[in-house]
Order: C-alpha cells, then sequence, then structure tokens
C-alpha cells in the first residue's frame, strides 16, 4: 500500500517541557488512522507538526511525498486539519463559512459549497449566523469546511470532544460516509477507545510523546489477549 | 503573496466588521465625539469655575482739574470694571477699605488714594494696582479684563484732555483729530498672503487651522483601527479560529496581510467621519464668517488627509503586529497597541500646536526616523503650498507603511500566533 503520510522521529519541547519524545509512523493511502492516548500525550502537537502549523526540534515529514515546512502551499492543498478546539466565526452564518473557504481553495466555489453544505447536514440553519448553533452542529460545521473540498488526506483532532452520545454517533457516520465515498486517508486523534474502534482501521497508542503500538484493532486485542483497545492500551503502556 | 487570497481574507473580514455593530458605530462616533467633547468640556468646566475679584476703592473720591475743567471719579471706574468683570463670569466685590482676608480673593484690583487727582493731572500719571493669585487660569482671564477696561477708561479720558487742551490753545474743533495726537504711529492695512504670495481671505486663513484639526484627528482614527487588529489576531486566537484559518493554503502573511488592510479601511471609515464632522464645524465657522463653505473644504485637502489617515494606520499596525502575534493574551496585547498609538498621539498633538515645515533642519530630519512625522509633513507642507514636498511625504509614508507591512508579517510564523507565550 503506498503511503500518505510518513512521520520519522518527531521530537518537539516547549521549554524544559517535552511535548513529543520520538514518533514514527506510516499512514496509508484510503486508511482511516486513529492516533490514541490520553490527554497531554503528543497526539494534538504531533499533527500539528504534520499539518505544518508547528515545525518540528527534530526528525521528518512527508505527507504525499512533500515537506510540509518546505512545500507548505502544496501539503495544505492536498491536507485537511481540524484543530481540536476550533470554534467558528459568530457573526457569520454557516453558508458563509462555507463560501469563506471555498474561495481560499478557488476551483468551483458554488460546487464546493454545494457538497460542503450537504456533508455538514444542516440544511435550512447554515443560514443562521454560526452564533447561534449548538456545539454538535459547530462541529458538524467545521469538520464539512475541512471536508467540503475532498482533500486526499483529513487530520482530525478529537473530532467528538465534549459532544453529546447523538451529535458524536452523527459526526462518527459523518467520518465513515466521507472516507468510504471519497477513499481518502484520515487521521483521526482521540482518547475515546470505543469510537476509534468504531471508525479506525489502525490505531496507533501514544504515550508519553512516544508511539508505544501500531496496528489495526483486531490484530491488536488478539496480540494483547484483550477484549477491548482500552485493555490493550492499558497492558500496552504497562499501567 | 497572492492578491487574490489577500482579498478572500479582507472580505471575511469586512463582512464580520459589518455585522460588529459596536466596533463600527464606535469607530466612526469616537472622532465623531471626542473633539467636540473635548472643546465643549474645557469650555463648560471653565465657566463653571468662580472667579473671585475683589475691587477696593481706598480713593473713593470725585475730583476735578480747575485748569483743564476735566472730572475723574473713582466710582466710574469701580463701575466700568464691575460691569466688565461680571460680564465675564467673575463674582466682584466691591471695598472702600481694605477687606479682612486678602486669600479669598483671585484677583484684587486696588484704586489707591489720589486716583482721581492723578486721573486729571496733566503732571501725574494715575496708576491701579493688581494683585493676581499665581496658577490660577481664570484669574489671568479677568486680569485681562480688568486691563482691557483700564485701557479703554484711558482713552476715553485722553480724548477728554486732548479736546479741553485744543480747546484752550485756541485750536478750532475741526482742525485737529484725537486719534492724530493719541496714536500718531498706527500699523497697518496687515496684508495677509497665502504661501504662494497671492493675498490671503480670511476664509483661506482658516486653512492651516483646518489642517492642524485634521491632523489631531489622527489620534482618533488610529486607536480603534490597532485595536482591530489586536483583536484580529489574539482575538482569534482566543476565540479558537485562527488554528483552522492557519491549517489553510493561505500564508501567514496573507492572513495578517488581509486583517491590517480591514483594519485601515476600518480606520480610513473612522476618518471620513472625522472629516465629515470636521465639515460640519467647519461649514458653521464659514457661516458665521458670511463665507462659502467649500472655499472652506478643500476636497484635495480631505482626500490627501483620507490617504494620509489609511497609511498611518497601516503603519501603526504593521509596527504593532510582530509585538501582538507574540503576546498571550488580548489584554497584554493591548497594552502594546497602546504604547504605539501613544507615540502617535505626542507626535500629532504637537502636529496640532506646532508647524512642522518650520522646525530647524537639525530637529526635523531625526524627528522623520519616526513614520508620523511624515503624517503631519503631507498635510502641512500640503497646507504650506509645498506640494511637491507634501507627495514627497506622502511616497516615503507609503513606502515606510509597506515596508514595516512586509517585515511585520514575515516575522510571524503559525506556530508563533498559535503558542505564543
Amino acid at each position: 500500500m503506498a503511503v500518505a503520510v510518513r512521520v520519522e522521529h518527531l521530537r518537539k519541547a516547549f521549554g524544559r517541557v517535552v511535548a513529543v519524545e520520538d514518533v514514527t509512523l506510516e499512514v496509508y493511502e484510503g486508511e482511516v488512522f486513529g492516533l490514541i492516548g490520553p490527554n497531554g500525550a503528543g497526539k494534538t502537537t504531533t499533527l500539528r507538526m504534520i499539518a505544518g502549523l508547528v515545525k518540528p526540534d527534530s526528525g521528518r515529514v512527508a505527507v504525499m511525498g512533500l515537506d510540509p515546512f518546505k512545500e507548505p502551499g502544496e501539503v495544505k492543498r492536498v491536507l485537511g486539519y481540524l484543530p481540536e478546539e476550533a470554534d467558528v466565526y459568530t457573526r457569520l452564518t454557516g453558508l458563509e463559512h462555507l463560501k469563506f473557504y471555498a474561495s481560499i481553495y478557488g476551483g468551483d466555489v458554488d460546487e464546493t459549497v454545494r457538497y460542503g453544505a450537504a456533508v455538514s447536514g444542516l440544511g435550512g440553519d447554515l443560514y443562521k449566523k454560526a452564533g447561534e448553533y449548538s456545539k454538535g452542529m459547530k462541529r458538524r460545521l467545521l469538520l464539512s469546511l475541512v471536508l467540503m473540498r475532498r482533500p486526499k488526506i483529513a487530520i482530525l483532532d478529537e473530532p467528538t470532544s465534549g459532544l453529546d452520545v447523538y451529535s458524536s454517533i452523527k459526526v462518527r457516520d459523518l467520518i465513515k460516509a466521507f472516507a468510504r465515498e471519497n477513499r481518502s486517508t484520515i487521521i483521526l486523534s482521540s482518547h475515546n477507545m470505543l469510537e476509534v474502534e468504531y471508525v479506525c482501521d489502525r490505531v496507533a497508542f501514544i504515550n508519553k510523546g512516544r508511539v508505544v503500538e501500531v496496528g489495526s484493532p483486531s490484530d491488536l486485542k488478539s496480540r494483547y489477549g484483550a477484549s477491548n483497545l482500552e485493555e490493550v492500551f492499558v497492558k500496552a503502556t504497562g499501567g | 503573496m497572492n492578491p487574490r487570497a489577500v482579498e478572500v481574507v479582507v472580505w471575511k473580514e469586512l463582512l464580520d466588521l459589518w455585522r460588529d455593530k459596536k466596533t463600527l458605530f464606535a469607530a466612526i462616533l469616537l472622532p465623531v465625539v471626542s473633539m467636540p467633547l473635548i472643546g465643549l468640556t474645557v469650555l463648560l468646566l471653565s465657566t463653571q469655575q468662580p472667579v473671585n475679584v475683589a475691587v477696593v476703592d481706598r480713593d473713593d473720591s470725585t475730583y476735578s482739574n480747575p485748569v483743564l475743567n476735566v472730572t475723574v471719579s473713582s466710582e466710574w471706574l469701580v463701575g466700568n470694571l464691575t460691569r466688565a468683570l461680571e460680564a465675564a463670569g467673575c463674582h466682584v466685590h466691591a471695598y472702600t477699605s481694605e477687606p479682612g482676608n486678602l486669600t479669598v480673593y483671585d484677583l484684587v484690583v486696588v484704586i489707591p488714594r489720589g486716583f482721581s487727582h492723578n486721573a486729571t493731572s496733566l503732571t501725574q500719571q494715575a496708576r491701579v494696582e493688581i494683585i493676581r493669585k499665581a496658577s490660577v487660569q481664570p484669574a489671568l482671564n479677568a486680569e485681562n479684563t480688568v486691563l482691557s477696561t483700564l485701557s479703554q477708561f484711558s482713552r476715553n479720558l485722553s480724548e477728554v484732555k486732548v479736546r479741553q487742551l485744543a480747546l484752550m490753545s485756541g485750536l478750532s474743533p475741526g482742525s485737529f483729530s484725537v486719534d492724530s495726537v493719541l496714536q500718531p504711529v498706527v500699523a497697518g492695512p496687515v496684508l495677509v498672503i497665502t504661501p504662494s504670495g497671492a493675498p490671503a481671505s480670511p476664509l483661506e486663513q482658516i486653512k492651516p487651522f483646518l489642517a492642524k484639526v485634521l491632523i489631531l484627528g489622527l489620534i482618533f482614527v488610529v486607536s480603534p483601527a490597532s485595536m482591530y487588529v489586536v483583536d484580529g489576531i489574539v482575538g482569534e486566537r482566543e476565540r479558537k479560529t485562527i488554528e483552522l484559518l492557519l491549517a489553510t493554503p493561505l500564508s501567514v502573511s496573507e492572513v495578517i496581510t488581509g486583517k491590517l488592510i480591514a483594519a485601515s479601511i476600518l480606520g480610513l471609515v473612522s476618518s471620513l467621519s472625522d472629516v465629515a464632522s470636521l465639515m460640519v464645524y467647519m461649514y458653521l465657522i464659514a457661516l458665521s464668517v458670511g463665507g462659502f463653505f467649500w472655499l472652506v473644504i478643500d476636497l484635495k485637502l480631505v482626500l490627501l488627509h483620507a490617504v494620509t489617515a489609511f497609511f498611518t494606520i497601516l503603519v501603526t499596525v504593521a509596527i504593532a503586529t510582530p509585538f501582538v502575534t507574540r503576546t498571550q493574551g488580548v489584554r497584554s496585547a493591548s497594552n502594546i497597541a497602546t504604547m504605539v498609538n501613544m507615540i502617535g498621539m505626542a507626535l500629532f498633538f504637537s502636529g496640532f500646536m506646532i508647524d512642522y515645515p518650520k522646525i530647524e533642519p537639525s530637529i526635523l530630519y531625526p524627528l522623520m526616523a519616526i513614520p508620523y512625522t511624515h503624517s503631519i509633513l503631507v498635510i502641512q507642507d500640503y497646507v504650506y503650498g509645498m506640494v511637491y514636498y507634501s507627495m514627497l511625504h506622502l511616497a516615503v509614508l507609503v513606502a515606510v507603511s509597506l515596508l514595516l507591512l512586509y517585515v511585520g508579517v514575515k516575522s510571524v510564523s503559525p506556530e508563533k500566533i498559535l503558542l505564543a507565550r
């Protein structure tokens, strides 16, 4: 299988705090890849380095063979990134959000907006100001901003974080449907093991800035003799 | 940098700004309200300061000069002084002897003994003593009223004396003029000319003042624009909207430039509102001097002011950007923006008081290192008729603002914006 994202020995420290110690990963084209770990494990920093937003102290990142820090424009065109704590412009409507982000990328803006509107599933609410949206609606809008131009690779940092059960299910279904329909590569981070098991083809456990295990959920469960990924994580990290 | 990408950011910023009625309202209203409010406050407060004046008539007499046949009463002077001072809003207390506590008065006017005698004399001068409290501005104003009343009193008395002397010397009333005796040399006519040498109309004489007010007005347009930039960068980080934007193919330069242009457009709106309000004031002045409104409002000057305001704002926000993007919160970013604004305020205020083109080159040239000096010179040189130098300073201002914008945006990276400490 062709490699979509290759990460080699990434390290990043902020002052004395080492956020990422040593992360090496390969994500294949067309797969949904989960990055799992507790809070502060280094997931967000790793994803930001892949997206070219934070420069690693050492190590290499390649996105479709491109270096995000040498060719940021090209990488950002093949990649969509949804930050964990992203929020909306409260005074803009959902539709204006779609138009704004579609205009940044150019091409057939109307077609991109139409697809984004369909992905969001917000219907007539797209004409309302985003400040009036519920948390779940905001998350679906933000997700549609990333997915509407059908990126080859989508990085979703904690896409269901802070959402209620119903909103989480909608977002998860949206991600699965998108991946199936577009054969895009999706990298998502989460500390919700059930979510990852439901959505991902392969997962990597990350703890204290290091990758401790990589594999498909079923392989990992059988390898560790565990009934779910939570047990695998505890055993893999020696907790 | 892709202009189309910058245009997309500017569109979003302006749409967001258009819906932010409070910010827009403040940007338009601040310059409209600030200047008349300052003037009105000063005027109102100055009239609310009670000025206590004591007029002490120690002379308290009337004397007729038997030779000249001229009579003066100290009571007449007390009456004149009281009317003039009360008309100026002073509290006047008249005494014929020394009041017990002089310290309660801001100004004391003493008419000494022998005043009436000396005033009618041909060999003596009558004097009036004035005691004024230091550091009390209204007392100084009251003193000016006293001096002006005394001057008028003296002039009237001189006229009477001259007429009597002429009569005594046998001159017929039509053979002499009182003015030619009292003021044999006078200045005038005073011809006021424009910098090009043409006679200046009263309305053209107002233009330099208008230019100075326009310079002062830059203070009120720079502040809201720089605060908008603080909100646009640090505020977006706090509202968690910047990271998604930085993950798009837009470069940091394009994002920041778009925001700075939007901020400058906001400043331009402020500046136009500033000019519009100034036009109303000048219209009223023009009416009061019987002139025509459009003669006062030089549309080229208005346009020049708008362009200068735009680039002055761009300079301000460009200077603040590298610092603002490195601060953690809106509060500290606002402090930095305020510090940059303060430099502008100091210079623009001095531009209201001082004619920069008249400053010695040894002082002016070092001042030119500060971009705001060029903002002032663009307007003042134009009013002085030095259009070439005005355009030259505008060119420098544009070049410096674009250079600082380039340096400002190049010094910022997504990481610095996202992870400012």
